[in-house]
């Protein structure tokens, strides 16, 4: 069954995905800088009024846990985030949009955290985003 | 050398690849003090064209300033073109374990780079009239 993103139970099925992963564990083994948040932007005309987040908690190499929040008060202590719009993270998701090339366009960005500390784990980085391919997604539009 | 050494030219400050050198040559200078003799000895422009992104950024050095225009600003002294990630990849490169103002050649980044190189995929132009600007780059631009 298709899961809807954003949602609780994709956000779990995330998890997942990032978990069986193999060129994640490998290329994110040395990742002990904590968790990345990724960021959907608001977007009413989907339903969606606040931003809605998925809260990763990774360490090397694994995804210890997930999650789903909706209050900008969870991401205060998460040490990077990336954002983007919903149109862009499904072209990411789908395929259609290489991660890093996204991100040289603007179409991710990092609205927190140390740029240099992503670039040194960028395969992993880019490991992380391809992990949602493997979900059967609904998508809002 | 201090934030303000640094700086965004008008156009570049919508552009996410300008905004994204800034940062990274200005979170490399704060995080590795030693680099700032390098980035003060650089003088020319720098153009890296981000092939598949159909994105490029100028970077002119002038002795210890940089700015950072949108597209190409002036003609270059130095071209590097190529894909997102192998552009990226520049910033990763180690330095030689014992000749540290060379580049770890048995690394992977590198390996990967000069494969890139070999088969055209990445092309510097300008290297063997200006072999020091680009090598200050390398340093410059690398996160280690």
């Amino acid at each position: 069954m298709a899961l809807v993103f954003p949602s609780a139970a994709w956000a779990d099925a995330y998890r997942d995905a990032i978990n069986a992963n193999g060129l994640y564990k490998k290329t994110a083994a040395g990742w002990d800088q904590g968790a990345i948040a990724l960021v959907c932007k608001e977007e009413p005309a989907l339903g969606l009024d606040t931003k809605h987040a998925i809260i990763l908690d990774l360490h090397q190499g694994s995804c210890r846990g997930v999650q789903y929040a909706t209050d900008p008060a969870a991401l205060t202590s998460t040490p990077f985030i990336i954002e983007a719009s919903y149109a862009q993270w499904k072209a990411v998701m789908t395929g259609a949009v290489d991660p890093i090339k996204a991100m040289l366009q603007g179409q991710l960005r990092l609205t927190k955290g140390h740029l240099p500390t992503i670039i040194r784990d960028v395969e992993g980085s880019k490991q992380l985003v391809l992990s949602a391919r493997v979900i059967d997604t609904e998508f809002l539009a | 050398m201090n934030a303000t050494d640094i700086e965004l030219s008008p156009s570049a400050s919508e552009n996410a690849f300008a905004v994204m050198m800034a940062e990274l040559i200005r979170a490399n200078l704060a995080d590795h003090p030693d680099k700032a003799r390098d980035f003060s000895a650089m003088h020319g422009r720098v153009a890296l064209v981000a092939e598949d992104a159909d994105t490029s950024v100028t970077l002119l050095f002038s002795g210890g300033k940089l700015s950072v225009h949108a597209g190409l600003y002036g003609i270059p002294d130095l071209v590097v073109r190529g894909p997102s990630e192998a552009l990226i990849d520049l910033s990763r490169v180690p330095p030689h374990p014992r000749f540290s103002f060379l580049p770890d050649f048995r690394s992977d980044v590198v390996r990967s780079l000069a494969r890139a190189l070999v088969d055209k995929k990445l092309r510097i132009y300008g290297l063997v009239s200006h072999p020091g600007l680009g090598l200050r780059l390398s340093r410059v631009l690398s996160i280690h």
